[in-house]
Protein backbone atom coordinates (compact mmCIF):
# COMPACT_ATOMS: atom_id res chain seq x y z
CA UNK A 1 0.00 0.00 0.00
CA UNK A 2 2.82 2.71 1.41
CA UNK A 3 5.20 0.86 -1.65
CA UNK A 4 2.08 1.57 -4.12
CA UNK A 5 1.68 5.17 -2.77
CA UNK A 6 5.38 6.00 -3.56
CA UNK A 7 5.17 4.39 -6.70
CA UNK A 8 2.36 7.12 -7.85
CA UNK A 9 3.89 9.74 -6.20
CA UNK A 10 7.22 8.98 -8.37
CA UNK A 11 5.31 8.61 -11.31
CA UNK A 12 3.77 12.03 -10.68
CA UNK A 13 7.56 13.42 -11.08
CA UNK A 14 8.33 11.25 -13.92
CA UNK A 15 6.04 12.87 -16.06
CA UNK A 16 6.13 16.31 -14.87
CA UNK A 17 9.45 17.08 -14.34
CA UNK A 18 9.11 20.88 -13.91
CA UNK A 19 8.25 20.18 -10.02
CA UNK A 20 12.03 19.74 -10.16
CA UNK A 21 13.61 21.46 -13.45
CA UNK A 22 11.82 24.98 -12.56
CA UNK A 23 13.19 25.25 -9.01
CA UNK A 24 16.72 24.47 -10.32
CA UNK A 25 16.85 26.43 -13.27
CA UNK A 26 15.57 29.37 -11.68
CA UNK A 27 18.51 28.28 -8.74
CA UNK A 28 20.86 28.21 -11.53
CA UNK A 29 20.14 31.56 -12.59
CA UNK A 30 20.15 33.05 -9.08
CA UNK A 31 23.78 31.54 -8.56
CA UNK A 32 25.08 32.55 -11.56
CA UNK A 33 23.78 36.28 -11.09
CA UNK A 34 25.35 35.96 -8.08
CA UNK A 35 28.78 34.85 -9.35
CA UNK A 36 29.00 37.79 -12.04
CA UNK A 37 28.05 40.58 -9.21
CA UNK A 38 30.66 38.79 -7.49
CA UNK A 39 33.04 38.74 -9.68
CA UNK A 40 32.43 42.25 -11.24
CA UNK A 41 33.01 43.64 -6.73
CA UNK A 42 36.01 41.70 -6.89
CA UNK A 43 37.67 43.08 -9.94
CA UNK A 44 36.19 46.58 -9.70
CA UNK A 45 39.23 48.00 -7.82
CA UNK A 46 39.22 47.94 -4.18
CA UNK A 47 38.52 43.89 -3.79
CA UNK A 48 37.73 43.90 -0.25
CA UNK A 49 35.87 47.40 -0.14
CA UNK A 50 33.16 46.37 -2.82
CA UNK A 51 33.23 42.83 -1.84
CA UNK A 52 31.83 42.97 1.56
CA UNK A 53 29.91 46.38 0.30
CA UNK A 54 28.30 43.54 -2.12
CA UNK A 55 27.35 42.00 0.85
CA UNK A 56 26.67 44.70 2.97
CA UNK A 57 28.82 42.92 5.50
CA UNK A 58 29.12 46.32 7.52
CA UNK A 59 28.28 45.86 11.44
CA UNK A 60 26.41 43.58 13.10
CA UNK A 61 22.98 44.81 11.95
CA UNK A 62 24.01 45.05 7.81
CA UNK A 63 25.13 41.47 8.06
CA UNK A 64 21.95 40.19 9.27
CA UNK A 65 20.40 42.08 6.16
CA UNK A 66 23.10 41.19 4.14
CA UNK A 67 23.85 37.33 4.89
CA UNK A 68 20.59 36.70 5.12
CA UNK A 69 19.69 38.02 1.72
CA UNK A 70 21.89 35.08 1.04
CA UNK A 71 19.22 32.93 3.18
CA UNK A 72 16.41 34.75 1.89
CA UNK A 73 16.44 35.14 -1.44
CA UNK A 74 16.66 32.24 -2.91
CA UNK A 75 14.15 30.96 -0.35
CA UNK A 76 11.83 33.37 -1.42
CA UNK A 77 12.32 32.46 -5.31
CA UNK A 78 12.28 29.00 -5.25
CA UNK A 79 8.75 29.20 -2.58
CA UNK A 80 7.12 31.32 -5.32
CA UNK A 81 8.59 29.14 -8.19
CA UNK A 82 7.18 26.03 -6.50
CA UNK A 83 3.43 27.79 -5.97
CA UNK A 84 3.45 28.74 -9.40
CA UNK A 85 4.64 25.06 -10.49
CA UNK A 86 2.31 23.36 -7.99
CA UNK A 87 -0.57 25.36 -9.83
CA UNK A 88 0.34 24.60 -12.94
CA UNK A 89 0.93 20.51 -11.67
CA UNK A 90 -2.38 20.86 -10.18
CA UNK A 91 -4.94 21.78 -13.02
CA UNK A 92 -2.88 18.97 -15.26
CA UNK A 93 -2.74 16.49 -13.28
CA UNK A 94 -5.86 14.61 -13.91
CA UNK A 95 -7.06 16.18 -17.18
CA UNK A 96 -3.68 15.20 -19.11
CA UNK A 97 -4.01 11.72 -18.59
CA UNK A 98 -7.36 12.33 -19.91
CA UNK A 99 -6.17 13.61 -23.06
CA UNK A 100 -4.07 11.45 -24.29
CA UNK A 101 -5.69 8.46 -23.01
CA UNK A 102 -3.06 6.92 -20.97
CA UNK A 103 -5.94 6.71 -18.10
CA UNK A 104 -7.28 4.15 -20.02
CA UNK A 105 -3.60 1.86 -19.54
CA UNK A 106 -3.44 3.36 -15.52
CA UNK A 107 -6.94 1.89 -15.22
CA UNK A 108 -6.06 -1.51 -16.68
CA UNK A 109 -4.13 -1.75 -13.39
CA UNK A 110 -5.13 -2.82 -10.18
CA UNK A 111 -4.90 1.05 -8.25
CA UNK A 112 -8.10 2.47 -7.31
CA UNK A 113 -9.44 6.51 -7.94
CA UNK A 114 -8.87 7.49 -4.90
CA UNK A 115 -5.48 5.85 -4.92
CA UNK A 116 -4.44 7.94 -7.88
CA UNK A 117 -6.61 11.22 -6.78
CA UNK A 118 -4.65 11.19 -3.34
CA UNK A 119 -1.30 10.48 -5.22
CA UNK A 120 -1.52 13.26 -6.91
CA UNK A 121 -2.94 15.48 -3.89
CA UNK A 122 0.58 14.29 -2.19
CA UNK A 123 2.67 15.01 -4.89
CA UNK A 124 1.29 18.81 -5.00
CA UNK A 125 1.43 18.81 -1.10
CA UNK A 126 4.46 17.08 0.21
CA UNK A 127 6.73 16.14 -3.13
CA UNK A 128 6.86 19.84 -4.66
CA UNK A 129 7.19 21.73 -1.65
CA UNK A 130 9.85 19.62 -0.09
CA UNK A 131 12.05 19.37 -3.80
CA UNK A 132 11.37 23.23 -3.36
CA UNK A 133 13.23 23.47 0.06
CA UNK A 134 15.84 21.05 -1.01
CA UNK A 135 16.66 22.92 -4.18
CA UNK A 136 16.73 26.30 -1.62
CA UNK A 137 18.90 24.54 0.60
CA UNK A 138 21.59 23.60 -1.81
CA UNK A 139 21.77 27.24 -3.09
CA UNK A 140 21.69 28.75 -0.07
CA UNK A 141 24.78 26.47 0.87
CA UNK A 142 26.15 27.16 -2.50
CA UNK A 143 25.56 30.90 -1.97
CA UNK A 144 27.05 30.79 1.68
CA UNK A 145 30.38 29.38 0.48
CA UNK A 146 30.83 31.89 -2.74
CA UNK A 147 30.56 34.65 -0.72
CA UNK A 148 33.22 33.01 1.70
CA UNK A 149 35.20 32.97 -1.11
CA UNK A 150 34.78 36.40 -2.00
CA UNK A 151 35.23 37.86 2.00
CA UNK A 152 38.78 35.30 2.00
CA UNK A 153 39.81 37.10 -1.05
CA UNK A 154 38.95 40.14 0.11
CA UNK A 155 41.12 39.58 3.26
CA UNK A 156 37.97 39.07 5.37
CA UNK A 157 37.22 36.11 7.75
CA UNK A 158 33.72 34.37 7.12
CA UNK A 159 33.35 32.33 9.91
CA UNK A 160 33.47 35.98 11.99
CA UNK A 161 31.58 37.82 9.67
CA UNK A 162 29.02 35.52 7.76
CA UNK A 163 29.03 31.94 9.36
CA UNK A 164 29.11 33.05 13.15
CA UNK A 165 26.80 35.88 13.15
CA UNK A 166 23.88 34.08 10.44
CA UNK A 167 21.18 32.33 12.24
CA UNK A 168 21.16 29.70 9.33
CA UNK A 169 19.94 26.61 11.29
CA UNK A 170 17.42 28.39 12.70
CA UNK A 171 16.24 29.43 9.61
CA UNK A 172 16.00 26.24 8.30
CA UNK A 173 14.16 24.76 10.55
CA UNK A 174 11.89 27.42 10.15
CA UNK A 175 11.17 27.50 6.66
CA UNK A 176 10.79 23.78 6.57
CA UNK A 177 7.92 24.11 9.36
CA UNK A 178 6.63 27.10 7.32
CA UNK A 179 6.84 24.68 4.43
CA UNK A 180 4.60 22.26 5.97
CA UNK A 181 2.35 25.02 7.88
CA UNK A 182 1.34 26.46 4.39
CA UNK A 183 0.98 23.33 2.43
CA UNK A 184 -1.60 21.86 5.10
CA UNK A 185 -2.85 25.57 4.75
CA UNK A 186 -3.77 25.63 1.26
CA UNK A 187 -4.54 21.78 1.04
CA UNK A 188 -7.90 22.94 0.01
CA UNK A 189 -6.96 25.35 -3.05
CA UNK A 190 -4.86 22.38 -4.04
CA UNK A 191 -7.31 19.50 -3.96
CA UNK A 192 -9.50 22.58 -5.83
CA UNK A 193 -7.27 22.46 -8.50
CA UNK A 194 -7.50 18.44 -8.66
CA UNK A 195 -11.03 18.86 -9.00
CA UNK A 196 -11.27 21.10 -12.13
CA UNK A 197 -8.47 19.32 -13.61
CA UNK A 198 -10.87 15.62 -12.99
CA UNK A 199 -14.00 17.78 -14.35
CA UNK A 200 -13.11 19.48 -17.53
CA UNK A 201 -13.63 18.43 -20.58
CA UNK A 202 -11.49 21.18 -22.78
CA UNK A 203 -9.68 24.03 -20.14
CA UNK A 204 -8.86 23.26 -17.11
CA UNK A 205 -7.59 26.75 -16.42
CA UNK A 206 -11.11 27.88 -17.20
CA UNK A 207 -12.45 25.59 -14.98
CA UNK A 208 -10.48 26.49 -12.21
CA UNK A 209 -11.55 30.36 -11.87
CA UNK A 210 -14.86 30.44 -13.73
CA UNK A 211 -16.66 28.54 -10.82
CA UNK A 212 -14.97 30.85 -7.97
CA UNK A 213 -15.52 34.16 -10.22
CA UNK A 214 -19.31 33.01 -11.18
CA UNK A 215 -20.02 31.97 -7.38
CA UNK A 216 -18.21 35.61 -5.86
CA UNK A 217 -20.67 37.53 -8.66
CA UNK A 218 -23.79 35.71 -7.28
CA UNK A 219 -22.86 35.96 -3.57
CA UNK A 220 -22.25 39.66 -5.02
CA UNK A 221 -25.57 40.19 -6.47
CA UNK A 222 -27.92 38.19 -4.30
CA UNK A 223 -26.49 39.12 -0.85
CA UNK A 224 -24.63 42.37 -2.04
CA UNK A 225 -21.58 40.78 0.10
CA UNK A 226 -18.22 39.54 -0.54
CA UNK A 227 -17.13 37.20 2.01
CA UNK A 228 -16.43 33.98 -0.56
CA UNK A 229 -14.07 36.28 -2.72
CA UNK A 230 -12.43 37.44 0.71
CA UNK A 231 -12.57 34.01 2.37
CA UNK A 232 -10.07 32.74 -0.54
CA UNK A 233 -7.68 35.85 -0.92
CA UNK A 234 -7.35 35.24 3.09
CA UNK A 235 -6.87 31.82 2.92
CA UNK A 236 -3.76 32.08 -0.20
CA UNK A 237 -3.14 35.76 1.50
CA UNK A 238 -2.24 33.70 5.16
CA UNK A 239 -0.71 30.90 3.88
CA UNK A 240 3.19 31.78 4.65
CA UNK A 241 1.84 32.67 8.24
CA UNK A 242 -0.47 30.15 9.13
CA UNK A 243 1.82 28.52 11.50
CA UNK A 244 3.61 31.27 12.78
CA UNK A 245 1.97 33.74 15.47
CA UNK A 246 3.28 36.92 15.16
CA UNK A 247 3.20 39.72 17.53
CA UNK A 248 3.32 43.01 14.96
CA UNK A 249 4.59 45.22 18.12
CA UNK A 250 7.91 43.25 17.91
CA UNK A 251 8.82 44.26 14.51
CA UNK A 252 8.62 47.72 14.68
CA UNK A 253 12.06 48.60 14.46
CA UNK A 254 13.75 46.22 11.90
CA UNK A 255 16.86 47.19 13.22
CA UNK A 256 16.52 46.97 16.67
CA UNK A 257 14.63 43.37 15.81
CA UNK A 258 17.59 42.50 13.63
CA UNK A 259 20.09 43.30 16.80
CA UNK A 260 18.19 41.13 18.86
CA UNK A 261 18.31 38.57 16.89
CA UNK A 262 21.76 38.52 16.31
CA UNK A 263 22.51 38.88 19.75
CA UNK A 264 20.06 36.14 21.28
CA UNK A 265 17.48 38.25 22.53
CA UNK A 266 14.85 36.89 19.73
CA UNK A 267 14.46 33.61 19.21
CA UNK A 268 13.46 33.02 15.46
CA UNK A 269 12.01 30.22 16.10
CA UNK A 270 9.40 31.49 19.21
CA UNK A 271 7.11 32.38 16.35
CA UNK A 272 6.78 28.98 15.45
CA UNK A 273 3.18 27.97 16.91
CA UNK A 274 2.59 24.62 16.39
CA UNK A 275 0.02 23.95 18.95
CA UNK A 276 -2.37 26.79 18.27
CA UNK A 277 -1.95 25.88 14.07
CA UNK A 278 -2.94 22.31 14.85
CA UNK A 279 -6.13 23.63 16.91
CA UNK A 280 -6.73 26.49 14.69
CA UNK A 281 -10.80 25.90 13.28
CA UNK A 282 -9.16 27.16 9.78
CA UNK A 283 -6.99 24.58 9.22
CA UNK A 284 -9.13 21.71 10.06
CA UNK A 285 -12.30 23.67 7.86
CA UNK A 286 -9.77 23.55 5.28
CA UNK A 287 -9.42 19.89 5.87
CA UNK A 288 -13.23 19.17 5.93
CA UNK A 289 -13.37 21.10 2.24
CA UNK A 290 -10.40 19.33 1.31
CA UNK A 291 -11.73 15.84 1.45
CA UNK A 292 -15.22 17.26 -0.11
CA UNK A 293 -13.45 18.34 -3.21
CA UNK A 294 -11.02 15.21 -3.29
CA UNK A 295 -14.21 13.08 -2.95
CA UNK A 296 -15.13 14.97 -6.37
CA UNK A 297 -12.09 14.52 -8.11
CA UNK A 298 -12.40 10.51 -7.82
CA UNK A 299 -15.67 10.18 -8.43
CA UNK A 300 -15.27 12.72 -11.99
CA UNK A 301 -11.97 10.94 -12.64
CA UNK A 302 -14.51 7.26 -12.75
CA UNK A 303 -17.11 8.99 -14.52
CA UNK A 304 -14.89 10.43 -17.45
CA UNK A 305 -12.60 7.71 -18.24
CA UNK B 1 -16.16 -25.92 -13.07
CA UNK B 2 -18.27 -22.55 -12.48
CA UNK B 3 -17.60 -19.50 -14.90
CA UNK B 4 -15.26 -17.01 -15.38
CA UNK B 5 -18.06 -14.20 -16.14
CA UNK B 6 -21.44 -14.73 -15.63
CA UNK B 7 -23.82 -12.64 -17.01
CA UNK B 8 -27.51 -12.14 -16.54
CA UNK B 9 -29.72 -9.62 -18.78
CA UNK B 10 -27.56 -6.86 -18.48
CA UNK B 11 -28.41 -3.31 -20.23
CA UNK B 12 -26.50 -0.19 -20.53
CA UNK B 13 -28.23 2.92 -22.07
CA UNK B 14 -26.78 6.11 -23.43
CA UNK B 15 -29.69 8.24 -23.27
CA UNK B 16 -32.26 6.42 -25.38
CA UNK B 17 -29.59 4.44 -27.45
CA UNK B 18 -29.39 0.90 -25.90
CA UNK B 19 -25.94 0.10 -26.29
CA UNK B 20 -26.39 -3.27 -24.92
CA UNK B 21 -29.65 -4.42 -24.43
CA UNK B 22 -30.79 -7.57 -21.90
CA UNK B 23 -27.64 -9.47 -22.66
CA UNK B 24 -27.23 -12.99 -20.72
CA UNK B 25 -24.21 -15.29 -20.88
CA UNK B 26 -21.49 -17.30 -19.49
CA UNK B 27 -17.83 -17.66 -20.03
CA UNK B 28 -16.30 -20.85 -18.97
CA UNK B 29 -12.47 -21.31 -18.12
CA UNK B 30 -9.63 -22.43 -20.58
CA UNK B 31 -11.61 -20.75 -23.77
CA UNK B 32 -11.07 -18.33 -26.28
CA UNK B 33 -14.56 -16.42 -27.10
CA UNK B 34 -14.63 -14.09 -30.02
CA UNK B 35 -17.52 -11.21 -29.71
CA UNK B 36 -17.38 -10.16 -32.70
CA UNK B 37 -20.30 -7.52 -34.28
CA UNK B 38 -20.28 -4.53 -36.39
CA UNK B 39 -18.64 -1.08 -35.01
CA UNK B 40 -21.21 0.50 -32.58
CA UNK B 41 -23.01 -2.77 -32.12
CA UNK B 42 -21.82 -2.77 -28.19
CA UNK B 43 -19.08 -5.01 -28.40
CA UNK B 44 -16.66 -2.06 -26.33
CA UNK B 45 -19.67 -0.93 -24.19
CA UNK B 46 -19.89 -4.78 -23.21
CA UNK B 47 -16.15 -5.45 -22.60
CA UNK B 48 -16.15 -2.17 -20.73
CA UNK B 49 -18.92 -3.27 -18.28
CA UNK B 50 -17.12 -6.59 -17.38
CA UNK B 51 -14.00 -4.71 -17.19
CA UNK B 52 -16.13 -2.50 -14.28
CA UNK B 53 -15.20 0.52 -15.61
CA UNK B 54 -19.14 1.60 -16.48
CA UNK B 55 -22.16 0.33 -14.46
CA UNK B 56 -24.65 -1.23 -16.14
CA UNK B 57 -28.43 -2.93 -15.17
CA UNK B 58 -28.64 -6.79 -14.52
CA UNK B 59 -25.82 -9.16 -12.46
CA UNK B 60 -22.74 -9.27 -13.70
CA UNK B 61 -20.19 -11.17 -12.07
CA UNK B 62 -16.13 -11.82 -13.05
CA UNK B 63 -14.21 -13.82 -11.30
CA UNK B 64 -16.91 -13.91 -8.65
CA UNK B 65 -16.47 -10.41 -8.55
CA UNK B 66 -19.44 -7.12 -9.15
CA UNK B 67 -16.58 -6.00 -11.56
CA UNK B 68 -18.10 -1.86 -10.99
CA UNK B 69 -17.67 -2.45 -7.15
CA UNK B 70 -14.12 -3.84 -7.31
CA UNK B 71 -11.94 -2.60 -10.29
CA UNK B 72 -9.00 -2.52 -7.82
CA UNK B 73 -9.03 -6.34 -6.44
CA UNK B 74 -10.26 -7.74 -10.67
CA UNK B 75 -7.58 -5.87 -12.12
CA UNK B 76 -5.13 -8.14 -10.22
CA UNK B 77 -7.04 -11.07 -12.00
CA UNK B 78 -7.95 -9.65 -14.95
CA UNK B 79 -5.89 -7.72 -17.99
CA UNK B 80 -6.85 -5.85 -21.13
CA UNK B 81 -5.89 -3.80 -24.10
CA UNK B 82 -8.61 -1.08 -24.39
CA UNK B 83 -6.67 0.14 -27.44
CA UNK B 84 -2.52 -0.18 -28.51
CA UNK B 85 -1.86 3.60 -28.14
CA UNK B 86 -2.91 4.22 -24.65
CA UNK B 87 0.37 3.71 -22.74
CA UNK B 88 1.55 7.55 -21.45
CA UNK B 89 3.53 8.96 -24.00
CA UNK B 90 6.33 10.62 -21.71
CA UNK B 91 7.22 7.51 -20.04
CA UNK B 92 10.67 5.45 -20.54
CA UNK B 93 10.46 1.55 -20.89
CA UNK B 94 12.14 0.96 -18.18
CA UNK B 95 9.43 2.80 -16.02
CA UNK B 96 6.70 1.47 -17.24
CA UNK B 97 8.11 -1.72 -15.78
CA UNK B 98 8.82 -0.45 -12.39
CA UNK B 99 5.93 0.85 -12.31
CA UNK B 100 3.83 -2.17 -13.02
CA UNK B 101 5.85 -4.60 -11.01
CA UNK B 102 5.22 -2.22 -8.18
CA UNK B 103 1.46 -2.01 -8.34
CA UNK B 104 1.14 -5.16 -9.97
CA UNK B 105 1.30 -8.46 -7.83
CA UNK B 106 0.82 -10.86 -11.09
CA UNK B 107 3.40 -8.65 -13.18
CA UNK B 108 6.60 -11.01 -14.22
CA UNK B 109 8.75 -8.64 -14.64
CA UNK B 110 11.24 -10.96 -16.71
CA UNK B 111 8.49 -12.72 -18.46
CA UNK B 112 8.05 -8.91 -19.86
CA UNK B 113 11.85 -8.39 -20.60
CA UNK B 114 12.13 -11.83 -22.41
CA UNK B 115 9.48 -10.87 -24.57
CA UNK B 116 10.94 -7.26 -25.18
CA UNK B 117 14.52 -8.89 -25.69
CA UNK B 118 12.32 -10.68 -28.95
CA UNK B 119 11.63 -6.87 -30.63
CA UNK B 120 13.36 -3.47 -31.06
CA UNK B 121 12.12 -1.58 -28.10
CA UNK B 122 15.20 -0.37 -25.88
CA UNK B 123 14.75 0.04 -21.90
CA UNK B 124 15.90 3.26 -21.54
CA UNK B 125 13.89 4.63 -24.76
CA UNK B 126 10.32 6.85 -24.26
CA UNK B 127 7.25 5.49 -25.91
CA UNK B 128 6.87 8.65 -27.86
CA UNK B 129 10.13 7.69 -29.49
CA UNK B 130 9.36 4.36 -30.34
CA UNK B 131 7.12 3.11 -33.49
CA UNK B 132 3.20 2.64 -33.41
CA UNK B 133 3.85 -1.10 -33.96
CA UNK B 134 6.76 -1.00 -30.58
CA UNK B 135 4.49 0.78 -28.63
CA UNK B 136 1.63 -2.39 -29.81
CA UNK B 137 4.70 -4.94 -28.60
CA UNK B 138 5.22 -3.34 -25.58
CA UNK B 139 2.33 -2.93 -24.65
CA UNK B 140 1.18 -6.67 -25.06
CA UNK B 141 4.45 -7.66 -23.87
CA UNK B 142 3.50 -6.14 -20.60
CA UNK B 143 -0.10 -7.21 -20.18
CA UNK B 144 0.80 -11.17 -21.40
CA UNK B 145 3.23 -10.96 -18.32
CA UNK B 146 0.55 -10.34 -16.02
CA UNK B 147 -0.66 -13.59 -14.68
CA UNK B 148 -4.31 -13.08 -15.29
CA UNK B 149 -7.25 -15.70 -15.39
CA UNK B 150 -9.11 -13.50 -17.73
CA UNK B 151 -7.23 -11.13 -21.08
CA UNK B 152 -9.27 -8.64 -22.50
CA UNK B 153 -8.11 -7.93 -25.86
CA UNK B 154 -10.63 -4.97 -27.81
CA UNK B 155 -9.03 -4.95 -31.39
CA UNK B 156 -5.73 -5.53 -30.41
CA UNK B 157 -3.74 -5.36 -33.33
CA UNK B 158 -5.79 -2.60 -34.94
CA UNK B 159 -3.90 -0.72 -37.58
CA UNK B 160 -0.63 -3.30 -37.50
CA UNK B 161 0.80 -4.90 -40.68
CA UNK B 162 -0.28 -8.49 -41.06
CA UNK B 163 3.23 -10.02 -40.09
CA UNK B 164 3.08 -8.37 -36.29
CA UNK B 165 -0.76 -9.54 -36.43
CA UNK B 166 0.76 -13.20 -37.42
CA UNK B 167 3.51 -13.12 -34.64
CA UNK B 168 1.39 -11.75 -31.98
CA UNK B 169 -1.78 -14.45 -32.63
CA UNK B 170 1.02 -17.54 -33.03
CA UNK B 171 2.50 -16.17 -29.56
CA UNK B 172 -1.25 -15.50 -27.46
CA UNK B 173 -1.85 -19.24 -28.74
CA UNK B 174 1.86 -20.68 -27.95
CA UNK B 175 3.54 -18.95 -25.30
CA UNK B 176 0.55 -17.57 -23.10
CA UNK B 177 -2.54 -19.58 -23.49
CA UNK B 178 -3.63 -22.57 -21.23
CA UNK B 179 -5.77 -24.48 -19.40
CA UNK B 180 -6.51 -22.15 -16.73
CA UNK B 181 -6.53 -19.03 -18.95
CA UNK B 182 -9.65 -17.44 -20.56
CA UNK B 183 -9.42 -14.77 -23.12
CA UNK B 184 -11.77 -12.88 -24.95
CA UNK B 185 -10.82 -10.87 -28.28
CA UNK B 186 -12.88 -8.34 -30.30
CA UNK B 187 -11.39 -7.73 -34.26
CA UNK B 188 -12.62 -6.61 -37.51
CA UNK B 189 -9.75 -8.77 -39.20
CA UNK B 190 -12.07 -12.09 -38.09
CA UNK B 191 -10.09 -14.06 -40.53
CA UNK B 192 -6.98 -13.66 -38.29
CA UNK B 193 -8.62 -15.42 -35.47
CA UNK B 194 -11.23 -17.76 -36.24
CA UNK B 195 -8.53 -20.57 -36.24
CA UNK B 196 -7.56 -19.89 -32.57
CA UNK B 197 -11.11 -19.33 -31.13
CA UNK B 198 -13.38 -21.97 -29.03
CA UNK B 199 -16.31 -19.77 -29.01
CA UNK B 200 -17.97 -17.06 -30.74
CA UNK B 201 -20.54 -14.32 -29.81
CA UNK B 202 -22.30 -12.35 -32.16
CA UNK B 203 -23.34 -8.92 -31.00
CA UNK B 204 -25.64 -6.72 -33.20
CA UNK B 205 -27.32 -3.84 -32.03
CA UNK B 206 -26.54 -4.38 -28.19
CA UNK B 207 -28.21 -7.62 -28.46
CA UNK B 208 -26.45 -11.16 -28.78
CA UNK B 209 -27.34 -13.36 -31.86
CA UNK B 210 -25.61 -15.94 -31.03
CA UNK B 211 -23.43 -17.69 -28.78
CA UNK B 212 -21.80 -20.87 -29.32
CA UNK B 213 -18.80 -22.92 -29.71
CA UNK B 214 -16.86 -23.45 -32.65
CA UNK B 215 -18.12 -27.38 -32.79
CA UNK B 216 -21.35 -26.20 -32.32
CA UNK B 217 -21.01 -23.83 -35.02
CA UNK B 218 -19.89 -26.42 -37.42
CA UNK B 219 -22.52 -29.10 -36.91
CA UNK B 220 -25.26 -26.78 -36.83
CA UNK B 221 -24.70 -24.52 -39.54
CA UNK B 222 -23.26 -25.75 -43.30
CA UNK B 223 -22.50 -23.75 -46.47
CA UNK B 224 -23.06 -25.16 -49.87
CA UNK B 225 -22.04 -24.32 -53.19
CA UNK B 226 -24.43 -25.70 -55.21
CA UNK B 227 -24.45 -26.88 -59.06
CA UNK B 228 -26.96 -25.24 -61.11
CA UNK B 229 -28.98 -27.74 -61.55
CA UNK B 230 -29.07 -28.52 -58.06
CA UNK B 231 -29.95 -24.63 -56.88
CA UNK B 232 -34.12 -25.66 -56.40
CA UNK B 233 -33.26 -28.51 -54.88
CA UNK B 234 -31.45 -26.96 -52.36
CA UNK B 235 -33.37 -23.96 -51.81
CA UNK B 236 -36.25 -26.35 -51.26
CA UNK B 237 -34.55 -26.86 -47.82
CA UNK B 238 -35.16 -23.60 -46.18
CA UNK B 239 -31.76 -22.08 -46.05
CA UNK B 240 -30.73 -19.01 -44.17
CA UNK B 241 -29.39 -17.25 -46.86
CA UNK B 242 -28.71 -17.57 -51.06
CA UNK B 243 -25.66 -15.33 -52.21
CA UNK B 244 -24.26 -15.78 -55.55
CA UNK B 245 -20.43 -16.35 -56.09
CA UNK B 246 -18.90 -16.62 -59.86
CA UNK B 247 -22.10 -17.76 -61.14
CA UNK B 248 -22.68 -20.33 -58.45
CA UNK B 249 -25.29 -20.27 -55.51
CA UNK B 250 -23.69 -20.41 -52.08
CA UNK B 251 -26.73 -21.37 -49.40
CA UNK B 252 -26.02 -21.59 -45.74
CA UNK B 253 -28.42 -23.81 -44.00
CA UNK B 254 -28.85 -24.26 -40.22
CA UNK B 255 -30.03 -27.21 -38.57
CA UNK B 256 -29.18 -29.24 -41.77
CA UNK B 257 -27.70 -32.30 -41.84
CA UNK B 258 -24.75 -33.03 -44.10
CA UNK B 259 -25.34 -35.84 -45.67
CA UNK B 260 -28.33 -34.33 -46.99
CA UNK B 261 -27.00 -31.55 -48.65
CA UNK B 262 -23.98 -33.04 -50.26
CA UNK B 263 -25.73 -34.27 -53.42
CA UNK B 264 -25.90 -31.21 -54.68
CA UNK B 265 -22.65 -29.44 -54.23
CA UNK B 266 -19.59 -28.58 -52.32
CA UNK B 267 -20.27 -28.71 -48.58
CA UNK B 268 -18.02 -26.58 -46.05
CA UNK B 269 -18.34 -25.04 -42.60
CA UNK B 270 -19.15 -21.39 -43.20
CA UNK B 271 -16.27 -18.75 -42.56
CA UNK B 272 -17.67 -16.78 -39.00
CA UNK B 273 -17.83 -13.49 -41.67
CA UNK B 274 -19.87 -15.04 -43.86
CA UNK B 275 -21.50 -16.61 -40.75
CA UNK B 276 -22.13 -13.48 -39.46
CA UNK B 277 -23.57 -11.79 -42.72
CA UNK B 278 -25.98 -15.03 -42.80
CA UNK B 279 -27.16 -14.79 -39.38
CA UNK B 280 -27.53 -10.69 -38.95
CA UNK B 281 -29.21 -10.66 -43.00
CA UNK B 282 -27.10 -8.43 -43.99
CA UNK B 283 -25.27 -8.05 -47.13
CA UNK B 284 -21.45 -6.30 -46.97
CA UNK B 285 -21.59 -4.09 -43.98
CA UNK B 286 -18.85 -2.44 -41.49
CA UNK B 287 -16.47 -5.09 -39.40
Amino acid sequence: MVGNMLMLVRRELWEHKSLYYAPLVVSALLIFGVVVSFIVAVFSGAPFAAAVASLELTGAPGALSGGSALLGIPWGLTSAVVAFVIFFYGIDALYAERKDKSILFWRSLPITDTETVLSKWLTAMLAAPAIGFAVSFLTQVILLVLASVVLLIGGGNPLELLWGPLPFVQFWILTFYVSITSALWLSPIIAWFLLSSAFAKRSSLLWVFVPIIVIAMLEGIVLRSNHFFELIGERIAMAGVSGLSLNLAQFDDEEEVARDVLSGDIDILSVMAPFDFLASPGLWGGFVVTALLLAGAVYFRRLRA
Amino acid sequence: MSALVKATGISKHFGAVRAVDDVSFEIQPGRIVGLIGPNGAGKTTLLKAVLGLTPCSGALSVCGLDPYKHRRELMHQVSYVADVSVLPRWIRVKQLLDFVETVHGNFSRSAAEKALARTKVQPDAKVKELSKGMVAQLHLSIIMAIDAKLLILDEPTLGLDILFRKAFYAELLGDYFDAERTIVITTHQVEEIENILTDVMFIDDGKLVLNASVEDISERYTELMATKEHAGQARALSPVTEREVFGKSVFTFEGVPRAQLEPFGEVRTPGLADLFVAKLGKEGGTW
